[in-house]
């Protein structure tokens, strides 16, 4: 490896530690790196110069020496986000320590191709470009979880002859950043499958929507399922004649529609059972819209499985909503700012 | 008489509402078809005396949309083979290590940079994978300190050379030209190694034009590859865009399924899950689709126009015509054709992938200069569309990604491809007149 890769890498190894604990002095970036303290200090006073670091005060004070924490400038440019669902197209924009900055609805009904592509150019235009904001770096499309990039395809004419070209590549032959496109579904499983790494927990993380997606992490190691990181459950819960308890079918049930498989409580907490058989499971995460997983389906549900498990130690449940779109987009924004500051 | 004037004022005329952008080329070719069948006197129902179809509404408007068929099942093939490249990382891969072996020499960077772009694009098709390759080849060549016009040119030019073998592309022209594959491959060898000699000169006159010093030291940025293929099975991956040419070229295998090879190689060397492998194969056969519908769309309104054209009925009134104005004299064919193959610019008679493709189709069965010779013609002048075209959405594309004229890039390129298209033009009356 050349010098100048290595030295790279150090530098992305850096910023790296950074971004995962917001804030770090020079010696924990040592540690967390592996790097010689004085790599640390040289490489960090570069990025201080370059701007995408700043001293954020004194963290702690050790041995007479007081350490001075690091974190990223969050005034080094700004990360505008795009939820795109099929009700409403929303830009917010962050700074790169993902604190919001601003945030509009560029549109209450669906939109997409050439219309969307000018929604967004003209929001960005609006918001990225007012006096005083930092200057844009990087942008995130995060689509809902049925949708299909392909569906925003936007047509690039000459007047003469034209092609279609993704929103993404559209934005960024305009705007000359990074676009990165990315789905819901992806953020949701994400963050609870990293959670249960982190805590070395074993979990089932189960997405309800046009498919049933289970994901399962035992002592913090994914488990490789058949069909790679997600077992699609929907053809077994649509097919199944057997519940815990037949009497208790109850009528509380997430109807099908083009976005949801038909799913009821008894059902759901079957398959449940039938995972807390195969594997220690000490939590599930499930997932979906709030206006499908309503309290009495949750209700209904937990009640099925404690039936289900026969006195057996049940998980714990957690039900997450996926309206609450506000910290989806801050993670998507981290997504982008990764990218950005590491060259992902 | 007053039919065929009539024709060619329709023709003058659907020609100038799509040269001023009033209508899209895929309208106007159908169009100018079922204009020119009704001055003919074409019924649009009917049949001759031994009952095949003559109206123009079977004979040229359904059998045009078939006609390019193998054509259009190339394009969709070499465009699903280029979407796995861009999606698996070849390409990116293929331009970064690229850049890796020129090191920090530009004149080194940007004939490497040349030959890795002539070489994607014998696969690769689509604005999608100009946009995919040139949002990476034109900063790294801008940063080894060539102006952005140069750049723009370099790119565009090292593009055209690999679009000559572009299999897909041959496919189109022999159903064009009614004639194999083979024999648009023994012209486009000529024509392929013209417009990589074209692209070195103009490589070493724009160095020399703007000073770049050919052993200048500067940094190559963002050369890291995102995605990266490493060992031997990345480089065999690497080998992809070469696998369905080396096919058709060197075994004869029919284009489609080569490409089917192409693809088949490339999950095979990319692949690291079989279940992701396949929804990667369904996904990027849909994004292909995509990629290449306006070439589809295009084709069928060319073999619309082909069938329209080659109408006995129509023939008969346009023959005259075409007699007096096509050269049956070998040194004034190559000097009419050499001194015309610019009118392949903005979509003009002689833009293959339009009008163009119905003269060649017309002016090969006059009967008075050989149909090889008419085809290598048409493919000279074919160079200066496709690669120095303001209409294209490539050149647009390029234009507005390194700020500078369009038509600025046309006219700094006119006389390189121009000296190409008359090297082709002669090398066509030699061989086949």
């Amino acid at each position: 490896m050349r010098l100048k890769d290595i030295k790279k890498n150090n530098r992305i190894n850096v910023i790296s530690a950074i971004l995962k604990h917001d804030a770090l002095s020079r010696i924990e970036i040592a540690h967390e790196t592996n790097l010689s303290p004085s790599t640390v200090s040289g490489l960090v006073s570069g990025l201080i110069d370059e701007g995408y670091l700043v001293e954020t005060g004194a963290r702690a004070a050790t041995a007479g020496r007081s350490r001075v924490a690091l974190a990223v400038n969050k005034d080094l440019g700004s990360i505008a986000v795009v939820e795109i669902s099929r009700t409403q197209v929303r830009l917010a924009l962050f700074d790169v320590a993902l604190g919001e900055l601003d945030s509009v609805v560029l549109s209450h009904d669906y939109a997409s191709g050439n219309d969307l592509f000018a929604l967004i150019l003209a929001g960005i235009s609006a918001l990225a470009n007012k006096e005083g904001q930092p200057k844009l770096l990087g942008m995130g499309l995060l689509f809902q979880r049925d949708m299909d990039a392909s569906e925003f395809n936007v047509m690039y004419s000459t007047g003469i002859s034209s092609a279609n070209i993704p929103l993404a590549t559209a934005l960024f032959t305009q705007l000359r950043i990074p676009v990165i496109e990315e789905y819901t579904q992806d953020y949701t499983a994400a963050r609870a499958l990293e959670r249960m790494k982190e805590d070395q927990t074993s979990g089932a993380y189960i997405s309800l929507g046009a498919d049933v997606l289970a994901s399962v992490v035992v002592k913090g190691a994914p488990v490789h399922l058949k069909s790679g990181a997600f077992a699609n459950l929907a053809p077994l819960l649509e097919g199944m004649s057997v519940s815990c308890d037949a009497d208790a079918e109850t009528a509380e049930v997430i109807p099908h529609d083009a976005a949801h498989v038909s799913v009821t409580p008894e059902r759901l907490a079957y398959v449940v059972s039938v995972l807390c058989t195969l594997f220690p499971l000490d939590m599930v995460v499930f997932s979906g819209p709030q206006e499908t997983m309503t309290e009495r389906f949750i209700a209904a549900t937990e009640g099925a499985l404690h039936r289900c498990l026969n006195g057996a130690q049940a998980p714990w449940l957690e039900w997450l909503h996926l309206n609450g779109s506000g910290s989806l987009s801050a993670t998507c924004a981290d997504h982008v700012r990764r990218t950005i500051l590491l060259q992902e | 008489m007053l039919q065929g004037s009539l024709i060619i004022l329709a023709f003058v005329v659907i020609a100038a509402l799509m040269m001023t952008k009033k209508i899209p080329t895929l309208l106007a070719l159908p169009l100018m078809a079922v204009v020119i069948c009704i001055i003919a006197g074409v019924p649009a129902v009917g049949q001759d005396a031994e009952g095949t179809e003559i109206g123009w509404l079977s004979a040229v408007v359904e059998s045009g949309t078939v006609r390019m068929g193998s054509a259009i099942m190339a394009v969709i093939f070499g465009a699903w083979l280029g979407q796995l490249m861009n999606k698996t990382g070849v390409t990116e891969t293929i331009i970064k290590k690229s850049a890796e072996l020129g090191g920090d020499r530009p004149l080194v960077v940007t004939l490497i940079m040349v030959v890795a772009c002539a070489i994607l694009f014998t696969t690769l098709s689509g604005l999608g994978s100009i946009i995919m390759v040139g949002s990476i080849v034109l900063p790294i060549l801008i940063s080894v300190g060539v102006p952005a016009m140069s750049a723009a040119c370099i790119f565009l030019m090292a593009f055209t050379t690999g679009l000559t073998f572009n299999i897909a592309n041959w496919t189109t022209f022999s159903s064009i030209f009614s004639v194999d594959v083979a024999t648009i491959q023994s012209f486009e060898i000529y024509m392929l190694i013209a417009t990589f000699i074209a692209t070195l000169v103009l490589v070493f006159v724009e160095f020399k034009r703007n000073g770049v010093k050919f052993a200048f030291s500067a940094p190559v940025e963002n050369a890291q590859p995102t995605k990266q293929l490493t060992g031997v099975r990345g480089g065999l991956a690497m080998l992809s865009p070469i696998v369905s040419i080396i096919l058709v070229a060197a075994f004869k295998v029919p284009v489609c399924p080569a490409f089917m090879a192409g693809i088949i190689w490339i999950l095979v060397f990319t692949a690291t899950n079989f279940q992701k492998s396949m929804n990667l194969m369904v996904k990027t056969c849909y994004d292909g689709i995509t990629d290449g519908g306006p070439a589809i769309i295009l084709m069928i309104g060319i073999g619309i126009l082909y069938l329209a054209v080659t109408h006995p009925m129509v023939t008969e009134v346009l023959n005259p015509f075409l007699l007096a104005v096509i050269p049956a004299d070998r040194i004034m064919f190559t000097v009419f054709f050499a001194v015309l193959a610019p009118l392949s610019l903005y979509r003009g008679p002689m833009n293959l992938f339009g009008l163009g493709s119905g003269i060649a189709a017309l002016v090969m069965g006059l009967g008075t200069v050989p149909p090889l010779a008419v085809m290598g013609a048409f493919l000279s002048a074919e160079r200066i569309q496709g690669c120095g075209d303001p209409t294209n959405t490539q050149n647009v594309w390029t234009a507005n990604f390194v700020e500078v004229d369009v038509n600025g890039i046309t006219k700094r390129l006119l006389p390189y491809l121009w000296a190409i298209a008359i090297i082709g033009v002669v090398l066509s009356t030699v061989l086949y007149f």
